[in-house]
């Protein structure tokens, strides 16, 4: 409690608006008359912050799209800006920096703020009042070195730009100086930062940023859902001196009226084929978009938004063309993606098919429908999404979610569920990353000469560096500055220099701002993995690197509307046969992004089941049932039909449904006879992640064999060689008295998640380079190298900090081990009861797991053990097949 | 490890002894690989020069000869600003000037310019390699004088040749082989590259068309070769030819 206390201490949440004369009465009379002159009345989230901002308040606001949030964020600022330049006090330099984490809306911003600028200093003029000009500009990537040349002449009074160029502008050495004059930041799409590495990159930038202006400036923090708020203040203000700055929290994000439902294509999502159940899917969206004037459809994959393009126009060419819808996804170039933006700003096009890139606050217009295809996977975003219907701020946001698997039904029917009852997912920032603090600290370096305290000083300003220990910061710079190797070596591989005994740091090597200007950034390269038919080299199509990461040779998928066989693959192409047309799929087409399912939601699925399952233990009849669904939950009556078939053939199939109270586990086989353990665990992927890891582990030690675990949002399932057969009993008792996080932290080493991950924080710390002296390293390159590397590294210092962070990543990040050990203090103190059934092919309840799932293999700790069995096996095998 | 009467693989190194030319050979040492990863921005630490020389002197410790044999990529390529790669192929060529009789090196495709270290210690520098009853070359070509040899045995690197070993959880495991077979009326032998950093083929994954080396490519058929794997952990794994092997 204390904890929580002090957490939130110097946090205010505003819960009365002011009225509209005490707001207006912030504003300079002719921005007033701006205002009053175009708007009729102040949106809710204006009716807070005029009036806050222009106390000079730290402010975080959250409100939906299309509320007026850009001006309710700048009106004040505006004025003051007018203000200064009335009174001749308006300098060259930076005055308001404004970062989004979308290129794309930055440039809607400059837009939407150069009508005022220029229409109020008219006004004033009208009013006898002679006013400078207030300059706007745009810096992102794309941004010319014409423009830049002419920004750093004649710096904007507004800044709009993104957290990576914050970065890259806090070492520009000419520019720098303009950011001096700094006063305000706004941060926009808040939520979209405070739950990854890109907002722990732009907190460290900020206060660089305090630190380069000398002095504190004034923060307002803008998004449309979070929760908590106050935590997301934390992460807007940050610290001084060990104290939480002060923040004024204004929440008006509720008073959007949502109206949701989830939809299901047929009647019984169970017996209906998946060719058929995808035919419906398109008569259900042409549905949809037939009876609205403009609707968005979100898929969760970019493949996903083409499929849907492709299939509309190939369906109904006459009606879905070129003219009346068009894709939106981060693949595409700018200029297509410029073009959909206006046209459906234009009302032109009837549909916007898009994968996240429309998520975010671009201006797009009036929609009057969003649909969703297969699960958001939370209810944040779902929110965030649907809140893009309705545009205007009386308007009602209409979404509607079209599921197409079992599992996605009933977690889309408790989300909206919660949707409506406002309960939203927690947001999670990862503290004290290394790799994010090696860029700041090169860049740092760059800039001056450090002593180690004062830097530290500055750092722990960032919230997630609160409490950065002293010692990980020393790690960090020796190995920045490349004290782990010879010292002739440090020229190369250092960036920094570093002096232990003066505690000193400072910029080392002619390269060294190169690499930081092309290196820097939150994100991993992503992958595309190019297919090709192998016969002949025929280039087919593109798929994602998660995707090829699941597929064995053998695996059948579709691309493109035909089916094939993959082969192998080397580096980045893919090579594939074509399959018979009556071959069934291994590899779902559908497979949705891995975002997880959260722990809180994942509880809520459980209750459901649990009010399910009480129904049809009372024997209450479908009739019943399927009306209380269509009562209390937010689904159309072929969805409620759905669920209920799904439960239904669960209860009949096993006895009953799982429930909270107990965790089954379930013994069963696949078509091919390889055997599995099903653990129904649904707590959500994160905890699944280490439960099932953890599992594995414990297993492969008792049995002496490699454990494969496949786990989703709903469960995990081991898979055994051959014929051995597991003591479910022990297993569960070693699991539930076992030290989780030294369990885990010992076998990750040996998972393909380690290795991946480590290339991730490799190329955010430096270590491998994307882009260096004209080499642009393929990403292929990158993972080849990073398994190198990690064994290198590991054998000079196994806590090197890049390894360090690979582990806090996926322990803190990926996985959520305190809640698993949450989940198995349950376990021990029998809240949770395992109870094991045996079923001869899986469940209903197990088949998306098995056949979704996403695979690991965890190894047998013994090196030696491992390659003899292996040998052995494959020599049999190949006994069995040769007749030898 | 016998392979033939006149050839075994020192068990469980990357290295072959010829009893009638009581010499060791090995191959691709790839030196200075670290230095052209950080020119190109992995900044892998140096640590294969270390591991080479414990791994040559384990070698030493098992079997004494008098002549040893590198069949190519000494070093890799040299980057521009560092010394230090040229510092290790020398040091390296020196331990072995002092510790054999007879230091004799072919020359690989990362090779050029070798030919100053290599008199400097005196190590003799070969294109191809005719002895007795044996052929070596590095493999990067296929040279003329190799069809027309009267050798009855051939010695090569280049391919860095790895077989990836699946069990039916989905683990995947390489390990670094010995090629070993018949080439129409010679006995051909792809010795596992020395270096414990640069990748190679796995051979029993990849379509023959895509193999580095031309003689594999095209002289012989790959897929009648047999495969010796080797580790530390477990020594030598005598395995089938390769057909039996893919995946």
């Amino acid at each position: 409690m204390h904890a929580q206390l002090d957490e939130w201490l110097g946090l205010e949440r505003v819960e009365k608006p002011f009225p509209d004369e005490v707001s207006l009465g912030c504003l300079r009379p002719y921005v007033r008359e701006w205002f009053e002159r175009n708007f009729r009345e102040l949106t809710p989230p204006q009716q807070y912050s005029f009036k806050l901002i222009s106390e000079g308040k730290n402010v975080i606001i959250t409100a939906p799209t299309g509320s007026g949030k850009t001006l309710s964020a700048f009106m004040s600022i505006l004025s003051d800006l007018f203000g200064l330049g009335e009174i001749g006090e308006l300098a060259e330099g930076v005055y308001c920096i404004y970062v989004s984490p979308l290129k794309a809306l930055d440039n809607d911003i400059k837009r939407n703020l150069l009508v005022p600028l220029k229409e109020i200093r008219e006004i004033a003029r009208e009013r006898g009042v002679e006013l400078p000009e207030v300059r706007i500009a745009v810096r992102t990537g794309d941004v010319s070195p014409h423009e830049k040349q002419k920004q750093l002449k004649s710096p904007p009074h507004i800044l709009v730009t993104t957290p990576e160029s914050i970065a890259v502008l806090l070492n520009a050495p000419k520019f720098v100086r303009h950011l001096r004059t700094v006063r305000w930041v706004v941060v926009d799409e808040i939520h979209e930062l405070a739950n990854d590495k890109r907002g722990v990159h732009l907190a460290l930038s900020l206060e660089r940023l305090r630190e380069e202006v000398g002095t504190e400036f004034q923060r307002v923090g803008l998004g449309a859902t979070l929760h908590p708020l106050e935590r997301a203040a934390r992460y807007l203000v940050g610290y001084d001196g060990g104290r939480p700055r002060s923040c004024s929290i204004v929440d008006v994000s509720w008073y959007k009226p949502f109206d949701l439902q989830v939809m299901s294509p047929v009647r019984n999502l169970v017996q209906t084929s998946a060719a058929r159940c995808n035919a419906a899917l398109y008569r259900t969206l042409d549905g949809l978009i037939s009876s609205h004037r403009t609707t968005l459809v979100f898929t969760n994959t970019r493949s996903g938004t083409e499929r849907v393009v492709y299939h509309l126009k190939e369906t109904w060419p006459h009606k879905y063309n070129e003219h009346t819808i068009g894709a939106h996804h981060g693949s595409l170039s700018r200029d297509i993606r410029l073009d959909v933006e206006k046209r459906l700003k234009d009302g032109t096009l009837k549909a916007v098919i898009s994968s996240t890139s429309l998520e975010l606050g671009i201006d797009i217009g009036h929609v009057d429908l969003v649909v969703q295809i297969g699960s958001p996977k939370s209810v944040t975003r779902a929110v965030q999404r649907i809140g893009r219907s309705g545009h205007r701020f009386r308007d009602v946001a209409k979404g509607r979610v079209i599921v197409l698997d079992r599992d996605d039904l009933v977690e889309c029917t408790v989300m909206l569920r919660s949707a409506m009852r406002r309960q939203l997912d927690e947001i999670d920032m990862p503290s004290n990353c290394l790799d994010i603090l090696a860029q700041h600290v090169v860049g740092m370096a760059l800039t001056r000469r450090w002593r180690v305290e004062e830097a530290l000083k500055v750092i722990r300003r960032a919230y997630p560096y609160r409490d950065l220990s002293e010692e990980d910061f020393r790690s960090l710079l020796r190995y920045l500055a490349g004290h782990y190797t010879s010292l002739e070596d440090r020229a190369v591989y250092g960036k920094i220099w570093y002096d232990e005994r003066e505690e000193t740091f400072g910029r080392r090597g002619r390269y060294t701002r190169i690499i930081y200007y092309l290196n820097l950034g939150a994100i991993p390269d992503e992958v595309k993995i190019d297919v090709y038919r192998h016969r002949d080299r025929h280039y087919i199509g593109g798929i994602e690197e998660g995707f090829l990461e699941r597929l064995r040779p053998g695996d059948i998928f579709v691309l493109g509307g035909k089916m094939y066989r993959f082969r192998f693959a080397r580096g980045m192409r893919c090579f594939v046969d074509e399959a018979p047309a009556d071959a069934v799929p291994t590899i779902p087409a559908w497979f949705s992004e891995m975002l997880p399912l959260s722990f809180d939601l994942a509880l809520e699925v459980q209750k459901f089941r649990d009010r399910v399952g009480r129904m049809l233990k009372r024997g209450k009849n479908k009739r019943k049932i399927v009306e209380w669904l269509l009562k209390n939950y937010p689904v159309d009556e072929k969805a409620a039909n759905s669920l209920y078939e799904y439960f239904r053939e669960q209860y009949e199939f096993t006895g009953g449904i799982p429930s909270s109270r107990e965790l089954l586990i379930e013994h069963t086989s696949d078509l091919k006879g390889r055997k599995y353990y099903v653990f129904h665990s649904l707590f959500g992927r994160r905890v699944n992640e280490a439960l099932s890891r953890a599992a594995g582990i414990i297993a492969s030690d008792m049995l002496g064999a490699n454990v494969a675990v496949i786990l989703s949002d709903n469960g995990f399932a081991m898979l055994l060689p051959g014929r051995k057969e597991l003591n479910v009993a022990e297993l569960v008792g070693k699991l539930s008295d076992c030290d989780l996080n030294r369990l885990l932290r010992k076998n990750i080493r040996r998972t393909e998640l380690m290795k991946r991950r480590f290339r991730h924080c490799a190329a955010r710390s430096f270590l491998v380079l994307r882009n260096y002296k004209g080499y642009k390293i393929s990403v292929s390159k990158q993972q080849l190298s990073s398994q190198t590397l990690l064994n290198v590294v590991e054998g000079i210092d196994p806590d090197f900090p890049i390894i360090k962070e690979t582990y806090r990543e996926i322990l803190r990040d990926t996985m959520d081990v305190e809640r698993a050990e949450l989940v198995l203090r349950w376990l021990r103190e029998g809240r949770l009861r395992p109870k094991v059934i045996s079923t001869e092919v899986p469940s209903p309840f197990a088949h998306n797991l098995i056949l979704l799932g996403d695979a690991d293999v965890i190894l047998m700790e013994d090196r030696k053990k491992r390659l003899l069995q292996l040998y052995e096996a494959v020599m049999k095998r190949i006994g069995k097949r040769t007749g030898e | 490890m016998k392979l033939w009467e006149k050839i075994e693989i020192i068990t469980p190194y990357p290295a072959a002894y010829i009893r009638e030319l009581d010499a060791i050979v090995i191959a691709d040492l790839h030196l200075g690989y670290e230095g052209i990863m950080a020119e190109q921005g992995i900044f892998v630490p140096k640590v294969q020069f270390e591991q080479e020389m414990r791994t040559l002197k384990s070698i030493l410790e098992q079997k004494d000869a008098s002549t040893i044999i590198v069949c190519g990529d000494v070093k890799h390529e040299f980057s521009e600003t560092s010394y230090h790669e040229f510092v290790e192929v020398s040091d390296f060529l020196g331990f072995l000037g002092e510790r054999f009789d007879e230091v004799l090196v072919l020359k690989g495709n990362h090779d050029n310019y070798l030919i100053r270290i290599t008199r400097k210690h005196g190590a003799k520098l070969f294109d191809e390699l005719e002895m007795d009853d044996f052929y070596f070359l590095h493999g990067h070509r296929a040279p003329p004088s190799l069809s027309k040899s009267r050798s009855g045995y051939v010695v090569m690197g280049h391919e860095h040749p790895s077989i990836a070993l699946f069990d039916e959880v989905g683990t995947k495991e390489k390990v670094d082989c010995f090629l070993y077979g018949r080439m129409k009326d010679k006995r051909l032998l792809v010795l596992p590259a020395f270096s414990t950093l640069a990748g190679g083929s796995e051979v029993n994954l990849i379509p023959r068309e895509e193999l580095l080396s031309p003689v594999l490519r095209e002289m012989t058929n790959i897929d009648e070769l047999k495969a010796v794997g080797i580790s530390v952990e477990v020594g030598c794994l005598p395995l089938p030819e390769l057909w039996k092997l893919k995946v």
